[in-house]
């Protein structure tokens, strides 16, 4: 009797996760697509494009790859790179952890690989506002399987479309438009991101010339010293107000 | 060589993905660092976008008769007013095809 009555709750569990992220998808495929174009565009093969989908699956990490590819970097910082991108993973992990930690390693492992900006978005919610259940997990399993299909079908859709876009396009130009769009609703509403895209920005054109594209690094780090440097000035100002 | 770095930059991700929630007990990250990690994206991604639209096809800083600045500047505005992707992108590219246009 228990195993019947568990049934549908997994089934509702997954199927609100799938319904959570419906409405995202509209802002994931064009990402994908833009993906796929552009993997070809910078050299990789199709396989290399579509298989980095499942292999990183994590957008701005791809597209910030094929970017530096493009520009001959060296492996080793574009590594760095996509690993700094996704640092952001670590808090959503970490933040998920009050809820999957109880789960078996086997469960752990595609959960862990399915979690995303979108994934965690909705999944939280659900975490923090929801009912509390024993089937939680499979939310987030719901959310994650939807995002992956359309991120994989979409990079694959990309990369057919690519093949029949002539060069003179400038498809190049839509990943600072990607960035742009990704990081504009942050660098709008708070002046500590805004400072840190302006130093990250400005430094990224100073040390332009330095060899094998450290620039990418150096000037990263100084926009989070930025960033850290202006949130203390503004945790001081507020513990000085209160 | 491009199939190790992707391997390995698939590593890297998984295994920050992974590291908080493999340990069982609720994960703790102190506060400054979690302050800074949310400012990473803005950091890293405002680096890649300034040389891409600033500098020529020669590799040199041009700040006047730049279509790319005018197409980002467009972009930047439909993005604050559409918060939409795709009308962007779009208009990025447009902005830019129009200018490059002769």
């Amino acid at each position: 009797m228990v195993l019947n009555q568990d049934k549908p709750s997994k089934r509702l569990e997954f199927y609100s996760g799938v319904k959570s992220v419906s409405p995202i998808l509209i802002g994931v495929i064009p990402f994908g697509l833009v993906f796929g174009i552009l993997g070809l565009e910078s050299g990789l093969t199709s396989l290399q494009t579509f298989l980095m989908s499942s292999i990183i699956f994590a957008g701005a990490s791809q597209v910030a790859f094929v970017q530096l590819v493009s520009n001959g970097t060296l492996p080793i910082i574009t590594i760095i790179s996509v690993g700094i991108i996704n640092l952001r993973h670590f808090l959503y992990s970490a933040a998920l952890s009050k809820y999957l930690g109880h789960l078996p390693i086997k469960w752990k492992i595609p959960l862990a690989y399915l979690i995303t900006d979108e994934a965690f978005a909705v999944t939280i919610k659900r975490m923090i506002n929801g009912k509390e259940s024993i089937f939680s997990h499979y939310y987030l399993l719901g959310s994650g399987i939807t995002l992956w299909l359309t991120w994989q079908t979409s990079t694959l859709s990309g990369i057919l479309l690519g093949k029949t876009i002539p060069e003179e396009f400038n498809l190049g130009f839509t990943i600072p438009l990607v960035f742009l769009s990704l990081i504009a609703p942050n660098v709008i509403k708070y002046k500590s991101h805004a400072l840190c895209a302006l130093a990250a920005g400005s430094f990224a054109v100073i040390f332009h010339s330095l060899p094998s594209n450290i620039w990418i690094i150096l000037a990263s780090l100084i926009g989070l010293l930025t960033a850290a440097f202006v949130n203390k000035i503004e945790l001081n100002i507020q513990k000085k107000i209160s | 060589m491009i199939w190790l770095t992707i391997v390995v930059s698939g590593l890297i991700t998984f295994v920050l993905r992974f590291f908080a929630i493999f340990q069982v007990k609720n994960s703790n990250i102190p506060q400054w660092l979690e302050n800074i990690l949310k400012y990473v994206p803005t950091a890293v991604l405002s680096t890649l976008i300034f040389p891409e639209v600033l500098f020529n096809d020669s590799n040199s800083i041009q700040l006047i008769e730049n279509p790319k600045i005018l197409a980002a500047s467009s972009a930047l505005l439909v993005t604050i007013l559409t918060k939409n992707v795709i009308i962007t992108i779009i208009t990025g590219m447009l902005v830019l095809w129009i200018l490059t246009l002769n």
